[in-house]
């Protein structure tokens, strides 16, 4: 690991000089305030590097919310063959959350059978991570993403005069070619550090060792704390939809007008939606909310925790910034953890 | 054979069936599949051997309600299409008044003649196999739906709010941006596509099936909406009640 | 630790189906119809009894299906269907000659080895008898590795009754201790009559050597788990297959999931132990 110092003029120059062989994505500041979201860079200087969090999560570049994957042909012998598309792609101002939920999606992506699509897309993503400081909704901190230590090539962390940039890799190390950058100074290093430790003071967070969540999940099932959160619920799937782990799908068939072929197509899901898990009989395995809302934290903080060894959560905050009922995963968590200590004395005693 | 397909309109502004003609560059693909055999606002020939019966407008007069039985008889698969169809749209809005009144308001001191009746969705009168929701109808979704009958295919509503098209496209929530939105208690299928453009949705695709409308209720009072306004919201396309009528 | 993805070796043709074209289509029930199938590959499907497929009515969807016939070095393989959604409807309509897609097999299906030398509980209800008659088919082709072989059928009215002309074999056989039953009493039907845990009183059941194959709706198996439990069949030798909602049938669009389990991935068979903490599964 290498540390350089980058101003901001080089930082413009850097995406310049990406644009010029990649499809190059930025965060870029929407409509209203404080919403950002990823978009292709047309302008290095409408890039914003200071934000909090986009709408949706730079997965969708890895995953698009709605992705062809099969193309058809109906009539006397019908065929079909895979779609596959992928370019060369920079995500440019990546948070370390994002950067967590990429890696733990390489890793259920590809357990036992490996996505086509998702990796192709990855293979040709290099990512510039950048650093920020947490709003009120972010729990970073407590979920140990705060910091992460693989998964960019590049990454920017704010200090006096620009920006201290650590070189991660190869591809990051020639990304800085012919951009101009100096030696980090031990003051600059310091700023870095101290940058850091501002962002771990969040009053947003878990009331345990995120190590030891799915310790908790093991008596909870039948609490009632998943009715009570769910009563205001209106399972409308936005947690999901803007989760930067979430990778549920479904499948769509998109006939041409002809009706002699085709195309299949997959969009984000939600296991919070009614119809998720209902069978064509129509038998629904989770017909009520509570069930649905309950499955949703279990498998981020229990199966798929278990399952892979790391949460499937990134503590982004977007599922409660964006929920109009302020489900918050934070509160549900530590109610989770309280009756969980709870029981354990109630069955020590 | 290609199926028969015949369009009605009853009491609405014919917009749905308007919407069919504006597949301009789809509508040559939609006569290699399908023949049109009966259509007031498109031509002039008539039949009862119909397929296919697309209706738009809501049943409001007593002899809407002869009309719509007898094309009931003579079709195989009767559509409800668009919000007036569908859910009985902005027409059911009259229903809590008396008839009476709604005739005195409308034409004046003339009006008592007019046959009038409180307004209801296709399918309070005759049973509906299938219904494109909205005001007007979704032209994807019209194309879909034609692809997958021809398919032998039943076509299939979704049965999650808008909220989940929004997220899709990525679109900033109008709420905050400082408008209402029925949005998270409202069927699918449309793209999002009044949010899309930064306006609320209003409600015209009708409820999800297990809508949380308290949950509603109290997002919109906490965005500064009065109870009044609330039910405005609520009502404007989905006012429809069999108790009224 | 994250993946380095640029290693990993992608399966370009994982969600693609391969043609399979329609040999045979054999009347079954009002709702029920076993399709016969032949890959165009040439090559064994090369499934377990107890794997599933999933079936592309390309135009109109895909559909998780378990194989019902035995495991064969040809390249055909058949599928019992209800017709209950728009897949399998799409089946329904058609004829010899017409294409499907198929992938996989995928999942777990029975586990053949653990059940060599036992003493074999058949416990099929409805169309839970599809996936099981691919084991039973196995198993009867290979009757001398197996002990004392018990299949129990049940189904709510005659007419719904599966593989008439194979089970009338099966009665044959005198190695094969077969007894049907239907819910209600039914003009057509002079046999067993009451729902299939009826059938367990009369069982002579040694638990210490017996694996229970139960395959059924939902609703049976809380009834049958209970008779098993009572005849002292230990929770590791009661064996089951569950059905969920799947779309990718590999582990990632996250429908099928159960608790902490890939239905698609997992099972779909299970053994009771497997399972019994699990409050979504039964």
């Amino acid at each position: 690991m290498t540390l350089r110092a980058i101003d901001y003029q080089a930082v413009l120059a850097l995406i310049q000089s990406l644009m010029q062989e990649a499809k190059v994505v930025a965060p870029h500041q929407r409509e209203g305030e404080r919403q950002w979201s990823f978009e292709e860079v047309t302008e290095p200087a409408n890039v914003c590097l200071e934000y909090t969090s986009t709408v949706l999560p730079p997965k969708k570049y890895a995953f698009p919310t709605q992705e062809r994957f099969l193309r058809y042909e109906l009539g006397e012998s019908p065929k079909a063959e895979p779609i596959i598309e992928a370019e060369p792609l920079v995500l440019f101002g990546v948070h370390t959350c994002d950067i967590y939920a990429l890696n733990c999606l390489d890793i259920a992506m590809t357990d036992e059978h490996v996505d086509p699509n998702w990796v192709a897309r990855r293979k040709q993503m290099r990512i510039v991570g950048v650093d920020c400081l947490p709003d009120e909704y972010c729990f970073c901190a407590s979920m140990g993403t705060a910091t992460v230590h693989e998964g960019y090539d590049l990454f920017l962390t704010p200090v006096d005069g620009g920006y201290v940039v650590e070189v991660a890799t190869e591809a990051g190390e020639e990304m800085l070619t012919n951009i101009p950058t100096k030696e980090a100074t031990s003051a600059q290093v310091a700023q870095v550090k101290a940058h850091l430790n501002k962002k771990m003071q969040q009053e947003h967070k878990l009331d345990c060792d995120v190590s030891t969540l799915p310790l908790h999940f093991s008596g909870v099932a039948d609490s009632e704390l998943w009715e009570q959160h769910a009563e205001r619920c209106y399972s409308c799937g936005t947690c999901n939809l803007v989760c930067p782990t979430c990778i549920c799908y479904d499948v769509l068939e998109q006939l041409n007008l002809a009706l002699d072929g085709g195309e299949r197509v997959r969009v984000w899901d939600s296991c919070m939606l009614e119809e998720f898990a209902t069978v064509a009989t129509g038998e629904n395995f989770r017909e009520e909310r509570s069930q649905r809302l309950r499955h949703r934290f279990f498998r981020k903080y229990s199966y798929l925790f278990t399952r892979y060894g790391q949460p499937y959560c990134c503590g982004c905050g977007r599922c409660v910034r964006q929920c109009l009922v302020h489900i918050d995963p934070v509160p549900i968590l530590n109610d989770v953890i309280a009756e969980s200590q709870k029981g354990a004395t109630v069955r020590g005693a | 054979m290609k199926p028969r397909v015949a369009v009605f309109s009853f009491t609405g502004c014919e917009g749905c069936s308007l919407a069919i003609l504006e597949c301009e560059n789809e509508l040559l693909g939609v006569l290699n599949l399908v023949d049109i055999v009966r259509w007031r606002e498109a031509m002039s020939e008539t039949t009862e051997d119909i397929d296919i019966a697309l209706v738009d407008g809501s049943i409001s007069t007593h002899a809407g309600v002869k009309r719509i039985k007898k094309i009931r008889e003579m079709s195989k698969l009767v559509i409800a299409i668009g919000a007036c169809a569908h859910t009985g749209g902005l027409n059911a809005m009259k229903n809590k008044y008396g008839m009476g009144e709604v005739k005195e308001v409308v034409y004046g001191p003339d009006g008592a003649e007019f046959d009038t009746i409180p307004a209801r969705p296709v399918s309070a009168v005759v049973p509906v196999e299938f219904a494109l929701p909205g005001c007007p109808i979704d032209r994807e979704e019209f194309l879909r739906a034609i692809k997958e009958l021809c398919m032998g295919k039943m076509p299939k509503l979704p049965n999650y709010p808008v909220c989940v098209e929004c997220k899709r496209k990525e679109n900033v929530c109008v709420f905050f941006k400082g408008q209402f939105c029925m949005g998270p208690v409202i069927r699918a299928g449309c793209g999002a596509i009044c949010p899309s453009f930064g306006e609320g949705c209003e409600g015209c695709r009708g409820f999800i099936d297990n809508p949380n409308k308290n949950a509603h209720q109290e997002v919109l009072a906490e965005f500064g909406l009065t109870a009044q306004e609330v039910m405005n919201h609520f009502s404007m396309f989905n006012s429809y009640k069999e108790s009224e009528v | 630790m994250a993946l380095n993805v640029s290693t990993l070796k992608a399966e370009p043709n994982l969600y693609t189906p391969e043609m399979a074209a329609l040999t045979e289509v054999v009347p079954q029930t009002e709702l029920e119809t076993l399709f016969k199938f032949e890959l165009q590959s040439g090559n064994p499907l090369g499934h377990e009894p107890g794997q599933f497929v999933q079936v592309s009515c390309l135009g109109i969807g895909e559909a998780p299906i378990s194989v019902s016939s035995m495991p064969c070095p040809e390249p055909t393989f058949d599928l019992c269907v209800r017709n209950v959604g728009n897949v399998t409807a799409a089946l329904h309509n058609m004829t010899a000659g017409d294409a499907v897609g198929i992938r996989g097999p995928f999942g777990h299906g029975f586990p053949i080895d653990a059940l060599k030398g036992k003493d074999l509980l058949f416990v099929a209800g409805g169309i839970g008898l599809v996936p099981v008659r691919s084991l039973i088919q196995m198993v009867l082709a290979n009757r001398d590795e197996y002990a004392a072989v018990t299949i129990l059928y049940g189904f709510k009215t005659p007419g719904e009754m599966l593989f008439r002309d194979e089970i009338a074999q099966w009665q044959e056989r005198e190695d094969v201790d077969l007894r049907l039953t239907v819910d209600k009493p039914h003009s057509d039907w002079d046999g067993h009559v009451g729902v299939i845990t009826t059938l367990f009183p009369e069982l002579e059941i040694q638990p210490d050597r017996t694996k229970a194959i139960v395959v059924g709706p939902p609703i049976m198996y809380r009834f049958v788990l209970q008779e098993c439990k009572l005849k002292g069949i230990g929770d590791d030798d009661i064996i089951l297959s569950l059905e969920r909602r799947m779309r990718c049938g590999v582990g990632k669009c996250g429908h099928c999931q159960i608790n902490n389990k890939y239905v698609c991935q997992d099972g779909p068979v299970f053994t009771y132990n497997d399972i019994k903490f699990m409050w979504e599964a039964i």
